[in-house]
């Protein structure tokens, strides 16, 4: 390639100073939400994974057992009766720890038989294991914390520290500090505390009950069947990494949804980097003849504009990556907390800075430049040599394109659509719905002139030439305010999108929570989140409740988490008055025939999201391991449920107790008599609860607001990705327009040397592009409630299984058309302050 | 020799609805070495008959022989490769590239040609020289006056020693002064190297300087007598 | 740090545990189970335990069962086994029990996993023809049917007295009506008991049963270890058992038989300031002979005047002690001379490697040999060595000849003071 040619190029670029730091921004902005989400994404699960490697330690197989775990005797008869030595039993549960100090956190309480352990978790081994380790034996509240926890919270050995376990607070005493080998691993066990299971067992309620016990099967052939055939019934023997790959599924929609949201953000910036080359190109039409008169190839023009966007690319993806880590740490309490909200208990304390994660954003972002590049250098090589090529060429050429666009929105939509029928992985999913957006933003330029034609009249009418001359200028320049007016609809529109999507979901759930929750008051163990452990209701509360003279009748709930060797299952078992049961809204199944076989112990419910994930319909069978062995059980109906996005097996008390020995309840719910006072029956369940340690209330409308503000929390990383990606379109907006109206000085300089005042002038560039956000956003309003249905109706189906109703709220649609309106407008306030501003005359000599 | 001839060259362009012809059967032949003013009103096909030569459009019928190339038979690509290698250009109007020093301009060419190296820039310090422009070859074109820029364009036009040398309208935008240097710089250029000129232009004055000169009428070139050389 | 008071061979590898704890890191004891024994032991106090501070009136077979008022206590067989094609093997299975805190600290606790007793076994096999050494060390809580120790017969009803750490253990069985020691003594006297257990690949079964009724050592069962009172430890043995069985070694298995000797010791207290280590003898000579004993080694190279033993058999002398011709030997009936050293390639430790052990008034002059050089235990919490030894020599001008088993403890150079 030769120098000057690019040199020429590149000094053009420095020569427009604004153009180009725009351009750099809107990409910056773009590659830094990208990078954003994927580091936080990256942070999360590797988090993840090493706090499960760490835990698991070199296991390579665990016993998981029924709804209480597994019985410790099995334990005893493998290791005793059968010498099998290669074997750990493991307590566990999150608990928090120091929960009034500042430091709080969520950590996993690992009670472990330190004599058992040294095959399995090396950290636990005599040389780390600083200080008293023989109070974890002898002391009931004695703990081991890692070196750097311990550190954190002040703590000194033999000193005191509470944590709080279901609501309950317990004192521990430090006896012991250990750390890991390997930085990665010591990361992961700041979030462990460790004590003697028998410590466990009792802090948690469980004697009798391990975990799971872990394993190290040699990978020989029959090792692993000869263990199976020594388990009990109720217990199986699962690959250690099932759990870890069942849980990293389970957030995989979640962590998809959010970087599609992020790769929004960056289509909407290589929108904006198609606007800005294309924009250099027209600009520099002379320059590109003259080289082509002089003998510069079109593939050499081809390459020098995309050497262009490559370093305009370079720039803004280096810029972007430092944004990215900064918008990452923000990002990363948000993301973190949705998946503790959601999933599974999740401690992040930084952003794992992985080569990968650049690499990958650097790539994204290059590779997004040179793709929205493509064209305009296309657009370049179509210069021919030295023509005095007026842009009203280009313009006639633009509109001669319009059936062209017309055609690729058209095949665009076919393709997305065709696409989407076509498979259910949501990746193709999303690649369906980038098309349809694609398709439609191609839409813009004969939208907008439509659009324009329509109201010039009205314009004329109004505000008179200045009116008209506005509305033309849109149309006259449609080559580059197509581009913009499509980047602006497009953001506006994911913004709509987004934003109808999170009303209707919020919608669904109020009404599907108004519908489910029918008992007047809850009454749960206070322990919050998924993956807390289960504490069960002490027997005792529930016979004093049931003898309050207000009371009509309860409702008994008891969660289960079911392992096995696929991951695992939840199930609900409820038992509940025969008028509750249209509380399940029945998708599939007729209610008659599901609540005669629910409670006749003949069949079980599932939720949207089971049915979807398993594809289960009425009729077919979910199999479970029960304490007497693996049973099928027949679905009798399908409801619908947000509870959970991996899916409930729901089942009668009686249909669970004919298969498991297990008498808990996790929670239940109490229906009031029709003449009971409210505030009386309320004053004597917390006077009754107040003698249970971490036992909560909720009055039925407390737990339907409680429930909605989790739902809002989940959905707060949604908004902000949100936010950022009306912010790069808001950027890249300001640029596309500035850099149009700054393009015009030498046409508004005549208009001033005509006679036009700064002021009309002012108000002509602001008529000018208010309108054109006026058009993209009235154009932006249909794509978005589009795309809302699409995400609705598609990607959350697929994402997560469930199906819900759309809610249109006419106050986004309108906000949305404002924020079109308000973008455009500013981007038009500095290039009419400056026109206004500058001398016609010296405008003029500018060309 | 004859270093351009056109056989019987037709150019068409539409305009809105309407075909308008530009070149009907243009015949033309011009030996090696000569200089030729090509006169005719606006919109008689000046330019587009030396887009033809240059190689930046194609005849839609006919023959455009340069250097022995028919370049109506080449490709878009070999056309540019044509043109940088065999002709250069001085236009009326937006001659340097405005993001290139008057040097960088000059060396533009022979870069192209993949020609850069000290024998190049020795001649483009020589030809700076000899336009009078020595000190100025770190300046930006837009720091020089219109005539100043028209003479390094003409430098430019020379320096990777092009067979043919095509002017639009070289001195339209100049005054008279200006112009009188950049039309003796081209006769001292062209006798110089041994170059083919083809002119075009408005003035028979100008005209008047050249060892033919041709009109286009209709769109067929018609040889004028030459008064006075 | 001052180690507590003294004892013997009773405290023969508890001291060396807390002594091990003391200098964790310097020995190169990387234990086959890792865990840092003294941790969980800690450098806990004695105060709360019971002491063997006088005589008191062993009960059979209740003292057979563990005695967790005393922090640490043991039941330690040794034997030499031969197979038909008189291949020869030396065996040791030795059950600890340690308390990690005193009796009447122990808090009530709801989980069954919830036990301040650990247990620790020692298990080694001498190859003598294939010049192997197989240890394993393991660890397990006295809980949950994890490890534990029953007195039985009949304690708890229908129970047999059973020691045991996950699937090792010594479990007694009934005695043949024929047995030599059975009919003339009170009952629980004699022992017979079914020993299981495993070093690397080579695992043990062993039938073993007393062919005399158990010895009370010391002062009717009282050893004494110091001067200072309470400073022993309640110990008997029985010097002579029966052993048959099986050994599997690397796909084979080998029908053996053989003698075997047990001790049972609990005490609460460990060696003296002044005190480095012991060596155990435990021989049993072809004549009917048995002879235990135990140097106590000071710091200064001299044999502690604590120093004790038992002769067993004698067939003149008159019954001293429990049993028949059971003669006390002390620290001046014995002459001990060190004829060779052999140094370990595992730790660098230098151990006695020949005695001359003469016994004067009996005109007893014995010459003791290794079987195997090798015989340290190195990857255990503590270091140690013990092993099958050939004995040859005279009594009263004849020649005798026997096997037994020698113990060294205190020989690595572990750090004298800190």
């Amino acid at each position: 390639m030769t120098r000057y040619p690019i040199l020429a190029g590149l000094r053009f670029l420095q020569r427009h100073p604004l153009h180009l730091s725009l351009s750099v921004l809107a990409i910056a902005l773009g590659v830094s939400v990208v990078g954003a989400v994927d580091l936080v994404n990256g942070s999360a699960m590797r988090a993840f994974v090493i706090a499960s490697d760490a835990v698991a330690g070199t296991s390579t197989h665990r016993i998981v057992g029924g709804p209480r775990g597994v019985p410790e005797e099995v334990y005893r008869r493998l290791r005793v009766e059968h010498g099998i030595r290669s074997i750990a039993p493991v307590v566990e549960a999150y608990v928090h720890l120091a929960p009034e100090d500042i430091a709080a956190r969520t950590v996993r309480l690992l009670g472990v038989d330190i004599f058992a352990e040294q095959a399995f978790r090396g950290y636990l081994a005599s040389p780390r294991l600083q200080g008293n380790a023989g109070a974890l034996l002898t002391d009931a509240s004695a703990a081991a914390l890692p070196t750097a926890t311990a550190r954190a919270l002040g703590l000194a050995p033999g000193q005191r520290f509470a944590i709080e376990i279901n609501g309950r607070q317990h004192y521990m005493v430090l006896a012991a500090t250990f750390d890991a080998d390997r930085a990665l691993e010591r990361t992961a066990l700041a979030s462990v505390l460790v004590t003697d299971i028998a410590t466990a067992q009792e802090l948690l309620e469980m004697e009798g009950f391990l975990s799971r016990i872990d394993l190290v099967i040699s990978s020989e052939t029959g090792a692993a069947d000869e263990i199976v055939r020594l388990l009990p019934d109720g217990t199986t023997l699962a690959p250690a990494s099932a759990q870890r790959q069942a849980l990293e599924q389970m957030t995989r929609a979640f962590r998809l949804n959010l970087t599609a949201l992020s790769l929004l953000a960056l289509l909407v910036g290589m929108f904006l980097i198609y606007n800005a080359m294309t924009f250099s190109v027209l600009q520099r039409r002379q320059l590109l003849g003259m080289l082509r008169a002089l003998g510069v190839t079109r593939a050499e023009v081809y390459r020098q504009v995309l050497l262009e966007a490559l370093v305009l690319g370079v720039v803004g993806t280096l810029a972007g990556l430092v944004l990215a880590v900064v918008l990452g740490n923000a990002l990363l309490h948000l993301v973190t907390r949705t998946i503790n909200d959601l999933y599974f208990v999740l401690s992040v304390r930084e952003l794992a800075l992985t080569p990968a994660a650049f690499a990958k954003a650097a790539a994204l972002g290059l590779g997004a430049t040179v793709v929205a590049a493509l064209v305009p250098a296309w657009e370049a090589t179509t210069t021919p040599p030295r023509a005095v090529m007026s842009r009203i060429v280009i313009e006639i050429r633009q509109r001669r394109r319009l059936p062209l666009q017309l055609t690729a929105t058209a095949a665009c939509w076919v393709a997305g659509v065709v696409l989407l029928s076509a498979s259910r992985d949501l990746w193709i999913s999303f690649a369906a719905l980038f098309l349809i957006i694609a398709g439609s933003a191609l839409l813009a330029p004969a939208a907008t002139r439509a659009s324009i034609a329509l109201l010039q009249p009205v314009m004329r009418r109004a505000l008179g030439v200045l009116g008209a001359m506005a509305a033309r200028g849109i149309t006259v320049s449609l080559s580059r305010t197509g581009v913009a007016m499509a980047a602006l609809s497009v953001a506006v529109a994911a913004s709509v999108g987004v934003g109808v999507m999170i009303q209707s979901f919020r919608g669904s759930v109020a009404d599907w929570l108004d519908n489910y929750l029918r008992a007047d008051y809850f009454v749960s163990s206070a322990a919050s989140g998924v993956g807390a452990s289960q504490r069960l209701v002490p027997g005792a509360v529930l016979d004093e409740v049931r003898a309050l003279p207000g009371v009509e009748t309860l409702s008994l709930g008891r969660m289960v988490r079911l392992e096995g060797t696929g991951g695992f299952t939840d199930l609900f078992v409820l038992h509940m008055p025969r008028k509750s049961f249209t509380a399940f809204r029945l998708i599939a199944g007729t209610p008659e025939a599901a609540a005669r076989a629910y409670f006749a112990g003949d069949g079980v419910l599932i939720s949207e999201p089971y049915a979807y994930r398993h594809r289960l319909a009425v009729g077919d069978a979910v199999v479970l391991r029960t304490d007497i062995g693996d049973r099928r059980f027949p679905v009798a109906g399908i409801y619908q449920d947000y509870g959970s996005d991996h899916g409930v097996v729901t089942m009668s008390r009686a249909t669970y107790n004919k298969h498991w020995m297990d008498s808990g309840i996790t929670s239940f719910g109490v229906y009031a008599r029709a003449d009971a006072v409210p505030e009386a029956l309320s004053a004597s369940l917390r006077a009754i609860l107040a003698h249970y340690d971490g036992l909560v209330l909720y009055p039925n409308r407390e737990l339907r607001e409680v429930s909605l503000a989790v739902f809002d929390r989940t959905f707060t990383v949604t908004q902000v990705l949100r936010l950022l990606a009306i912010l790069v379109a808001f950027v890249g907006i300001l640029s596309a327009l500035m850099v149009i109206q700054l393009e015009r000085a030498r046409e508004f300089a005549v208009l001033r040397a005509n006679g036009m005042t700064p002021a009309q002038l002012w108000g002509l560039v602001t008529t000018e592009t208010g309108l054109m956000g006026l058009v993209a956003g009235a154009l932006a309003v249909p794509l978005g409630v589009v795309l809302a249905a699409m995400l609705v109706y598609v990607i959350n189906r697929r994402s997560f299984g469930w199906s819900m109703d759309m809610y249109i709220d006419p106050l986004t649609l309108g906000s949305a058309l404002l924020l079109a309106l308000v973008a455009a407008l500013m981007a038009g306030l500095y290039p009419a302050w400056r026109m206004s501003r500058t001398p016609a005359a010296l405008a003029l000599r500018e060309e | 020799m004859s270093m351009i001839r056109l056989r019987g060259v037709h150019k068409t362009f539409l305009e809105g609805n309407r075909r308008h012809v530009v070149l009907d059967g243009t015949n033309l032949e011009i030996e090696a070495g000569q200089t030729v003013a090509l006169l005719g009103r606006s919109g008689s096909g000046k330019s587009t008959l030396l887009n033809m030569v240059s190689g930046i459009d194609v005849p839609d019928a006919g023959e455009v022989i340069v250097c022995n190339e028919n370049i109506a038979c080449l490709g878009e690509s070999a056309r540019t490769l044509f043109r940088r290698h065999h002709v250069g250009f001085v236009f009326q109007f937006f001659n340097l590239i405005p993001t290139l020093t008057v040097l960088e301009n000059l060396l533009l060419p022979v870069e192209l040609a993949g020609k850069l190296n000290n024998v190049a820039r020795e001649r483009a310090a020589d030809l700076l020289a000899r336009v009078g422009l020595a000190d100025r070859a770190a300046s930006y074109p837009e720091q020089l006056s219109g005539g100043e820029q028209q003479r390094v364009a003409v430098a430019r036009a020379v320096i990777h020693r092009p067979s043919v040398l095509l002017a639009d309208e070289p001195t339209g935008n100049l005054d008279e002064a200006a112009s009188s240097a950049v039309l003796d710089l081209f006769a001292e250029l062209v006798s110089a190297s041994d170059v083919t000129l083809l002119m075009v232009t408005h003035s028979r004055e100008i005209a008047g300087r050249c060892s033919r000169v041709l009109e286009l009428r209709d769109g067929v070139a018609h040889e004028l007598q030459v008064q006075g050389t | 740090m001052t180690a507590p008071g003294p004892t013997a061979r009773s405290m023969r590898i508890c001291a060396t545990l807390l002594l091990a704890g003391l200098v964790s890191g310097t020995g190169a004891q990387q234990a086959a189970d890792g865990l840092a024994l003294d941790q969980v032991l800690g450098a806990q106090q004695d105060d709360g335990f019971a002491v063997a501070d006088r005589v008191r009136a062993l009960r059979f077979p209740r003292d057979h069962g563990p005695h967790p008022a005393f922090k640490h206590e043991w039941w330690y067989y040794t034997g030499n086994l031969r197979t038909t094609a008189g291949r020869r093997f030396g065996f040791q299975v030795t059950f600890f029990r340690i308390a990690a805190a005193p009796p009447g600290e122990r808090p009530v606790r709801t989980s069954h996993w919830a036990s301040d007793q650990v247990y620790m076994a020692h298990v080694a096999v001498t190859d003598v023809q294939g010049r192997q050494f197989h240890y394993a060390e393991r660890f397990a809580r006295g809980a949950l049917g994890l490890a534990g120790a029953r007195p039985g017969p009949g304690d708890p009803p229908g129970a047999a007295h059973r020691v045991w750490l996950e699937d090792w253990q010594s479990a007694a069985v009934a005695l043949h009506d024929d047995a030599p020691c059975a009919s003339e003594v009170p009952p629980g006297r004699c022992l017979a008991v079914e020993l299981k257990a495993a070093a690397g690949e080579v695992t043990l079964r062993l039938h073993l049963e007393s062919l005399r009724p158990l010895v009370l050592q010391g002062e009717q069962g009282l050893s004494r270890k110091s001067a200072e009172p309470g400073n022993a430890s309640y110990y008997y043995s029985f010097t002579r058992m029966a052993a048959t069985g099986e050994l599997r070694l690397g796909g084979q298995v080998l029908p053996v038989t053989g003698q075997a000797w047990m001790d049972r010791e609990w005490s609460t207290s460990a060696l003296s300031e002044l005190q480095e280590g012991w060596d155990w003898f435990a021989l049993q000579l072809d004549d009917g002979t048995d002879l235990m004993f135990y140097r106590l080694r000071r710091k200064d190279g001299m044999a502690d005047p604590h120093s004790a033993g038992v002769l067993v058999g004698v067939a003149a002398g008159p019954a001293a002690g429990s049993g028949e011709g059971t003669v006390p030997l002390a620290v001046s009936d014995v002459v001990i001379d060190v004829e060779d050293y052999w140094t370990s390639p595992h730790t660098g430790a230098r151990y006695p490697a020949r005695w001359r052990l003469r016994v004067p008034a009996v005109d007893l002059d014995l010459r003791l040999a290794p079987h195997l050089a090798d015989q340290e235990l190195h990857h255990t919490q503590v270091v140690y060595w013990e092993g099958a030894v050939g004995v040859q020599g005279t009594r009263a001008g004849r020649p005798v000849r026997g096997d037994g088993y020698v113990e060294l403890a205190g020989y690595p150079r572990v750090q004298a003071d800190k």
